[in-house]
Order: C-alpha cells, then structure tokens, then sequence
C-alpha cells in the first residue's frame, strides 16, 4: 500500500517495538499515512487493522481520539495556530483572522483551492515566541497579522520554519537558529495532492 | 557566587545539537567514566541521596521512583522519557530537546545503567516534529559512535533508544495516558495500581522520568550530591530550567538553583515587566497551578514554599500577566483547555470541564449571573478528585484560585455583561469567538 517508501517506513518504526507487540507502532504508521495522503483514508483504516490483527473501529478510535489525525482532507499545509494563553494574550485571535481573510475563508476553514487548512493547536511549548503556528513539519513564531502572507509564501516554497521580525516598520522573516536536519521519516510529504 | 548553568550549557551553539559539538563541552564523559565504575546500585543511590525531585510537574523523589521497580522480575525493564510536553505555559523540555539532545541521551545511558534497562523510549509530542528530527540525528550519531547500542564504551551494557510521536493529546503526557500511546492505543489514562514501576509499557516494569529530571542525572553523577545540594534549600535541591512567558521584557529560558524568588527570576533573567506596566499576577508552573497575585511575587519558586501561597511549582512554566490582562478571559482559556483536552473517559471530567467552560463564557462574554461564579465553584469541587487521572483535579485548580483571588474581577463582568478593562491586548472582545462550542 501507497509504495515502498511507505512501506518500509512502516517496517522501519514496527522495528522499534517487540515482534509480538508491532501494533505499538500503529500511531507512527498513521503519521506515515498521513505523509502520502494529508489524511487517513477508510482504505489505510482497514489496511492496518489486518496489518496489526485488530478491528478497524479499534485504529479508527485512533484517529479520532488524536486532533491531528483526520478523517477527511484538512487542506495541503495544514496551519495549526496555537490558541492558548500567552498566544492569544499576544494576539492569536488577530493573526488566525487574518490568515482566513488572506485565504478568503472562514477562520478554522479551507481556502477553495485546498490549499491550506487553519485550525487550532492546544500549547505548542513556544510560549516566549508567542503568537506561534505549526505548519507541516516547521514552527513559525512571534506572527503578527499583517506577516501571514509572508508565512502562505513561505510554505509555498517549500517551507522550513521562521520567525517574524519587524525592520524598518515591516515585517520580515528570519530562519529559526537552529537548523533542523533532514527528515526523520523516509516517506515524502505529499499531503495527498 | 554566580551560577553556573550545566542544563542550558551550550544551547546558544548551533553546533550543540551535533556530536562533536557537545563533545567539545566534555559531553558523553560523564557516562563513560561511570559506566565503567559506578555499579547500578551506586547511581541509584546517588540519585536517591541527592533528594533529586521530578522535574515534570509532580515534583516526586526521582531516586526513589527507581526502587519501586520489583526485585528479580524475569520481564524486562524499560525506561520511558516523558517528552509530551503541553502544559501550557511550558516550553523547557522542546528547548532542551531541540538544543542538547545529546544530555538527554547520555542522562538515558546512565539511567538505563542504574535500572537496568535495555530499551528506553523516548515519546515526543506530535507537535515537536523538530525536536523529533534532532533527536533522531542525535541518536544515530551517539549510535555510529558506539555510545548506543549494544556493549556501550566496550561494556557489556545494551542500551537502545528509540523514538515515538504523540498526535496532539494533552492527556498523553499523564504518565500512564502516555503508557496507552505508546502501546498505540487511545491515550487513556490507566487506573493505579499497578503502578507503571511494577506494570508499565507492555505490562512489564517501567520507569517514567521527564526529560529535564533525565537530564538533571548526568550534572549529579558528574558533581556529586555536595554539589547538587549546594543548590537550593531542604527537600527543594539542584538546578531548574525555567520558561517564561507573557508580559515580561525578553520572554525566554533561564536557568538558577530551584528556590529564586519569583520577583527576583523575573527581573534579573526575564526583564521584568514589560516597559510601561505593572504586574498583576501570575502562574508559576503551567496553567495547572493556582494564580499568585502580584504582591506574592516574593515567594521562592520550590515545590513547598508555593503552597503557602496556594499555588505549585508545576514545571516551572511561567506565565506572566500585567494589569491589561482579563482574569476572567484567562480563566476561560484554560478552562476550554481542559474541556478539550478530557479524555473523555471519566464523566465528571468529561460533562464537568464542558459545563464550567461554557459557565465560564458567559461571565465572561455576558448573560452570567451571580449565582454563576458560585456554581462554577462547586462544579470545579465536584469533578476533583473524582476521577482516574489529575486533569479534573488540574482543571479545578486555577478555577477556585481565581474566582478566590480576583472575585471582584468575576463580579464585574456578570454586573456590566462585559469587561471592565479598556486596554491591551487582552481586553474580552471575545477575540477567541470562532472557537467551537466545546463538548
């Protein structure tokens, strides 16, 4: 199922957990699915419960009880915004409105292309770099709402996390000081599109 | 005498995060000197002695975790690093993990050594894709060089790490919800007993440590109970990595001996407030700890002083609020944290954090009533306690403390159906509206 990346992605992160208990692995191999597909199908459902011997409503309580599991296409590069406290004392509300206005959507919605999906993330621990996001694999940090373009174009080109600041009263965005090393995971993002 | 950081030593390199980098600063000595002559028993004697306290927010004795582990058991052991860091407000173990992943993993060799475990697993956040990368890295490193693996430094010890990821659960960072995760199930916290020293991951003995208190290892082993001691006051020793947050100057990381004075941590590391306001109040731990008004900013961050004041060292998350600050909007925000965080599992968390979310947004947003801030009370007291796991307890906490310490605040909003600050950010224009209703 979904290439020989995937699946020796699956026997890779299996390989981590006792032989006799390989369904440990059941929520790194969702991640995995959700690489190759932005989502987790019915289809990657069924598969995976004959993989791991249990009953698809057992992996589909799985995806459901995690928020970033889902059951249904939440858009390419899904923005998760953090909501809570030092975020939102320091404007979360203003830059969630302003990316669905720069979406042309509702915010928690998807633009019409599929494109981006907002939503938004419990504490996402960068509390000093408030208001902060998550997008795919990658933190933006310290955004204002008239920064969230930069952030869409950003994403568009390939990503890799940043921080906004402001020079010359403009907003402008910096990498994060420490770089990230390559994936750990060998399956490419495709985001299913 | 000045202190001298051993957890953040480093973080401000780049390079940190590689092998050669934090072999440079000496790292990975301490385990290979120890491992060849430190026996199991001595470390966790050490350990035990150094009164070293957990550094996840329950603050229990970690050397005294590890003897709960049962004698003679033919299952193996394992060791589970509690890496789901979401407390809100917390934000030291990502900095620790994305800066000096090779301390967190020396810290697990020394570990696994005093335990006698093969295996530990670390369980990162689903939000902390970086930090999973780094680590990742940093473990294949430690491996090729040999400091991983089987017959580490050329001793008979097996030591292999390996790496799972949440998917957005604050209820997996309770250790046993954690437990669940890991196993690849829904984070369903576990009833206790068994405890997870005796039946944990796979139903065999666990220990679970967080990853700062795993960190905390290698300084004692290197420095010694003297030292560690020298750090702190009675039953509160060692360092501690602190997170700030909110309305200070520079938000950030900071690291002293457990013990500062809240007023002193602030002003000497964070700035202070920020320029032209004042404070108002404060979490010192995570939005699971009671609220400290400004004038019990002189209290000593440990996990006893705080109590006086009604709150909790939690995990030295900080959160700092000045007088624009809505207390009532801030309770709200947390309150609908727990409401959608529950697991579900338990009904009086489940319906109980609901309920008082949407109590709590009317006081806040208009249409309360008097009788509102009382029952939202007695709703908090009647879902504490009352269930499997603390996030009821954690969600009745800031609820009492608040209403108790900022009453006229609460009082306000339900008499003139909306809030009495007109300034800042954090005036209740309901920025947070889109948010849906809850459970």
């Amino acid at each position: 199922m979904y290439g020989k990346d995937f699946e020796d992605e699956l026997e890779r992160v299996e390989s981590r957990f006792p032989p006799e208990r390989k369904r440990a692995a059941l929520l790194l191999a969702l991640h995995a699915v959700q690489r190759v597909k932005g989502f987790v199908p019915d289809e990657a459902v069924h598969w995976l419960a004959q993989r791991y011997d249990t009953s698809p409503a057992d992996v589909q309580g799985v995806v459901s009880f995690y928020t970033m599991f889902h059951d249904r296409h939440p858009g390419r590069h899904v923005i998760w915004l953090c909501r809570t406290f030092s975020c939102q004392l320091l404007g979360a509300g203003a830059v969630m409105e302003a990316f669905a206005g720069a979406l042309s959507c509702e915010p928690l919605g998807q633009d019409a292309k599929g494109e981006f999906g907002l939503r938004w993330m419990e504490c996402l621990a960068a509390c000093d770099k408030a208001p902060c996001a998550l997008v795919d694999d990658d933190m933006y940090e310290t955004l204002t709402p008239d920064s969230v373009s930069l952030v869409l174009d950003h994403v568009r080109k390939g990503g890799g996390g940043g921080r906004i600041v402001v020079e010359g009263g403009k907003p402008k965005l910096v990498p994060l000081d420490v770089p990230a090393p390559a994936g750990d995971s060998a399956v490419p993002r495709l985001g299913g599109r | 005498m000045a202190y001298e950081n051993v957890l953040i030593k480093g973080c401000d390199d780049p390079a940190n995060v590689t092998l050669d980098g934090y072999m440079k600063r000496g790292g990975w000595e301490v385990a290979r000197k120890a491992l060849k002559s430190r026996t199991p028993e001595e470390i966790v004697t050490l350990v035990k002695d150094s009164g070293l306290r957990g550094r996840g927010g329950a603050g229990f004795p970690t050397g005294l975790k590890w003897t709960f582990l049962p004698k003679g058991s033919t299952k193996p052991t394992y060791l589970a690093i509690n890496a789901d860091e979401s407390e809100p407000g917390t934000f030291k173990d990502r900095y620790l993990l994305e800066r000096n992943p090779h301390l967190l993993l020396e810290g697990v060799v020394l570990t696994c050594h005093a335990i006698g475990a093969k295996h530990a697993y670390i369980y990162l956040r689903g939000e902390f894709p970086r930090a999973t990368k780094i680590l990742q890295a940093a473990i294949n490193q430690a491996s090729a060089k040999g400091f991983l693996g089987k017959k580490i430094f050329g001793t008979d010890l097996t030591v292999d790490v390996s790496l799972a990821r949440g998917a957005g659960a604050y209820i997996c960072g309770e250790e046993t919800g954690m437990l669940e995760s890991l196993e690849g199930k829904r984070g369903y916290p576990r009833n206790k007993p068994p405890f997870p020293a005796v039946e944990g991951l796979f139903a065999c003995p666990t220990i679970i440590n967080n990853v700062e208190t795993v960190m905390t290892v290698v300084p004692i082993v290197e420095r010694g109970i003297d030292w560690f001691k020298s750090l702190g006051s009675e039953k509160n020793w060692g360092p501690k990595v602190w997170c700030v947050s909110g309305h200070v100057e520079r938000p950030g990381i900071a690291e002293t001996a457990l013990g500062i004075p809240l007023d002193e941590l602030l002003n000497e590391h964070f700035g202070g407030v920020r320029r032209g306001h004042r404070y108002k109040a404060a979490i010192p731990g995570g939005c699971s700890c009671g609220i400290m008004t400004s004038d019990e900013f002189g209290a000593k961050m440990d996990f006893d002083a705080l109590r006086a004041v009604g709150s909790s060292l939690g995990t030295g998350g900080v959160m700092v609020f000045d007088e624009t600050t809505c207390i009532p909007e801030a309770l709200l925000n947390f309150t609908e944290f727990y409401a959608e965080e529950s697991c579900g599992q338990c009904t009086p968390c489940r319906q109980g954090t609901g309920w008082a979310a949407r109590i709590l947004r009317r006081i806040v947003h208009g249409g309360g009533t008097m009788r509102d801030l009382d029952e939202v009370v007695r709703l908090a007291n009647g879902f504490d306690g009352k269930t499997i796991c603390a996030l009821a307890d954690a969600a009745a906490i800031p609820i009492r403390t608040y209403l108790k310490k900022f009453p006229q605040e609460f009082a306000e909003h339900v008499e003139r159906g909306r809030c009495s600050l007109d300034v800042g950010l954090a005036a209740c224009a309901g920025n947070l509206h889109f948010i849906s209703g809850g459970h």
